[in-house]
């Protein structure tokens, strides 16, 4: 009995250890694959994935790519239409290349996104693991904390924070990152409630593991797929919370090219200059959706029975 | 019968805090001991305690419990009194506990090697290089194949026994001295069954202490020396496994031999004990078991009752077991 068991394990583990392209080589297949094969199925989440792939490596080499600076004016051919020689996508009131702007306007609003969700991930991370660990009175500080910055209009506070900061990306960070911490937090502390009660982290105490380790080894690598979703979805929401304080007037400093800025700028010589405002806008859009996508990807490569939604 | 003792619990009684409540009392007054090389089961149906005692010894329970009285004395020291941080360095060293289901047991996210040898780790028993190697061992001697591979692994890529069998080598790894089995058998098929008794009756061979909990009496026939049936949170009778089986004597263990299906393969018809167990928070006056006791004789029983010794490591909490005797 005992052989058959272990040929059937054997063959077993030939048809589940097969690997994958990405990971061949690897005997063992990570505690994610599932998921990540679930995900690379959804085709509009994975063609998000490279599309937003390419907006972050654009971002990051924008210096390289733009044909111009930002600030570059090139006054013979002020509001130049799309097409113009030299000037892709036109320019605009003061002769500034659209395209450049364009792009440094992503590399602004994903410097933006990416770093308030960080703060707000590792706020949330914190906060979170710490009132659903221990429990008792420290939970219930921490909580009521939560829930009085639940309760506060977070745009206002965003307009608040900058408003105290000044216009700069760390503003906008700190601003949109605080912002948007809460909810994360309340869904650590859920994940962290049930998890605690899991059996494995019951038998980590039976060997001896300090709270430390249970939380941090047993607690927060179990809890990732919900967070991760979360913050996928987040990332948009802080893309689209940076344009809209540009659009008040209180996103970064001009010149540094803002989507927002330059969206509420073309909407003011729509008639005069429309590719002032559908270029940005248009590209605010795709990326948007985008990254709204592979949350979508996200949540059904972590939830593929659709239960949590 | 406490001389030579590996684990010798005295009295301990565990509560639960609740909301605008009374606590609830989950472990009232339990003792029993447990030697080296000797296995014992603690039976009892759902809600009976045995698991909250074990981890009361443990030190595991959860925030709302806690234990208000009694000793465990363990290799000279009192488990209860020695503090969390003490604790920790007999958890998983000195003594290891085998849990019901291997699939929730582990953590999903770390490998094997890691599951396996972490707690070698933290209580500094040897180097890393030093830990693969005996937690390759460990999977080899519980009957997984090719081991050096499949330490490689995440638990889900095994198949239910063989995770059960990991989770036993996990928990002898550090080779303790104690190994505590909250009913390692009922969440795996009968075949798996088998092997995870007889790995566990080797264990006990090779003077592993062994308490096995769980509501089958068959299973704990198997291998274990002595029982000690519990009932509300109280120990009903104390028997050599053996006699036990052939002559139970509270009314309780009596009722439990009967509802067994496969105690001993009697051809006697089945007798579930009428009623249900009782629901703590209104737990019966005096003996737990008289409302559901076809022998029980009103207002005797409804009086506290003493465990009573009827022979050597015979004791029975029911007063006309005394009578009889």
């Amino acid at each position: 009995m005992t052989a058959t068991e272990g040929v059937e394990a054997v063959v077993g583990s030939l048809s589940t250890g097969e690997p994958e392209p990405m990971e061949r080589g690897t005997t063992a297949r990570g505690p994610w694959s599932p998921a990540w094969s679930r995900f690379r199925k959804h085709r509009l989440a994975f063609g998000s994935l490279i599309f937003c792939a390419l907006l972050i490596l654009t971002a990051i080499a924008a210096p390289l790519i733009a044909p111009y600076g930002y600030e570059e004016t090139d006054i013979q051919h002020k509001l130049a239409g799309p097409g113009s020689p030299g000037h892709l996508l036109g320019t605009d009131l003061l002769g500034r290349d659209i395209l450049s702007r364009l792009i440094y306007g992503l590399q602004t609003a994903l410097t933006v996104a990416f770093g308030a969700e960080l703060t707000a991930l590792v706020l949330a991370l914190a906060i979170g693991l710490l009132a659903g660990y221990l429990g008792g009175r420290v939970e219930s500080l921490l909580m009521a904390f939560t829930d009085v910055m639940y309760a506060f209009p977070s745009y206002l506070f965003a307009v608040v924070m900058v408003t105290v900061l000044g216009r700069s990306i760390f503003a906008l960070v700190v601003a949109i990152g605080i912002a948007s911490w809460v909810t994360q937090a309340r869904l650590v502390r859920a994940q962290v409630m049930t998890l605690k009660e899991r059996e494995y982290v019951e038998a980590a105490r039976s060997m001896g593991a300090k709270g430390s380790t249970i939380a941090i080894r047993y607690i927060l690598p179990n809890a990732i797929g919900p967070i991760l979703v979360t913050t996928s979805f987040a990332i948009p929401a802080a893309i689209a919370a940076e344009a809209g304080l540009a659009l008040l007037g209180l996103g970064v400093q001009p010149p540094t090219p803002s989507w927002g800025a330059m969206i509420s700028e073309g909407s003011r010589y729509l008639l005069a200059a429309p590719h002032m405002l559908v270029a940005p806008a248009v590209l605010f859009a795709l990326t948007l959706l985008a990254f709204t996508w592979i949350g979508d990807g996200v949540r059904d490569a972590f939830d593929p029975s659709g239960e949590q939604r | 019968m406490s001389e030579g003792a590996l684990l010798s619990v005295r009295e301990l009684r565990t509560t639960f805090r609740r909301d605008g409540a009374e606590p609830l009392t989950a472990v009232d007054g339990v003792s029993f001991d447990v030697r080296r090389g000797q296995a014992l089961a603690i039976v009892g149906e759902s809600g009976s305690g045995k698991s909250v005692t074990m981890r009361s010894v443990m030190g595991i329970l959860p925030r709302t419990a806690r234990i208000t009285g009694g000793q465990a004395l363990f290799a000279g020291r009192d488990l209860l009194a020695i503090g969390d941080k003490e604790l920790r360095k007999v958890r998983g060293r000195e003594i290891a506990m085998v849990f019901q289901s291997a699939m929730e047991a582990m953590n999903p996210t770390l490998t094997l090697e890691r599951q396996l040898t972490e707690h070698l780790l933290w209580h500094g028993i040897c180097t890393k290089a030093e830990a693969r190697k005996r937690a390759v061992r460990a999977l080899g001697d519980v009957g997984i194949p090719d081991p050096e591979k499949r330490i490689r692994t995440y638990p889900f890529q095994l198949s239910g026994g063989m995770r059960q069998r990991a989770m036993i080598a996990m928990a002898m790894v550090t080779e303790p001295a104690l190994l505590i089995a909250d009913e390692p058998t009922t969440a795996v098929d009968v075949t798996v069954q088998r092997q995870i008794l007889d790995l566990l009756a080797e264990l006990k061979n090779r003077g592993t202490g062994v308490i096995m909990i769980t509501h089958d009496l068959g299973v704990a026939r198997y291998f274990c020396d002595d029982a000690v049936v519990m009932y509300a949170g109280r120990v009903v009778e104390r028997a050599p496994m053996g006699r036990l089986l052939d002559d139970p004597r509270h009314p309780y263990s009596v009722g439990l031999l009967g509802s067994g299906v496969e105690v001993g393969g009697r051809d006697l018809p089945l007798r579930p004990i009428p009623g249900s167990p009782p629901d703590l928070s209104h737990r019966p006056e005096g003996c737990p078991f008289h409302p559901r006791c076809a022998q029980a004789e009103l207002p005797r029983c409804a009086t506290e009752q003493e465990i009573l010794t009827i022979g050597p490591g015979r004791d029975a909490a029911c007063w006309k077991v005394a009578v009889d005797a």
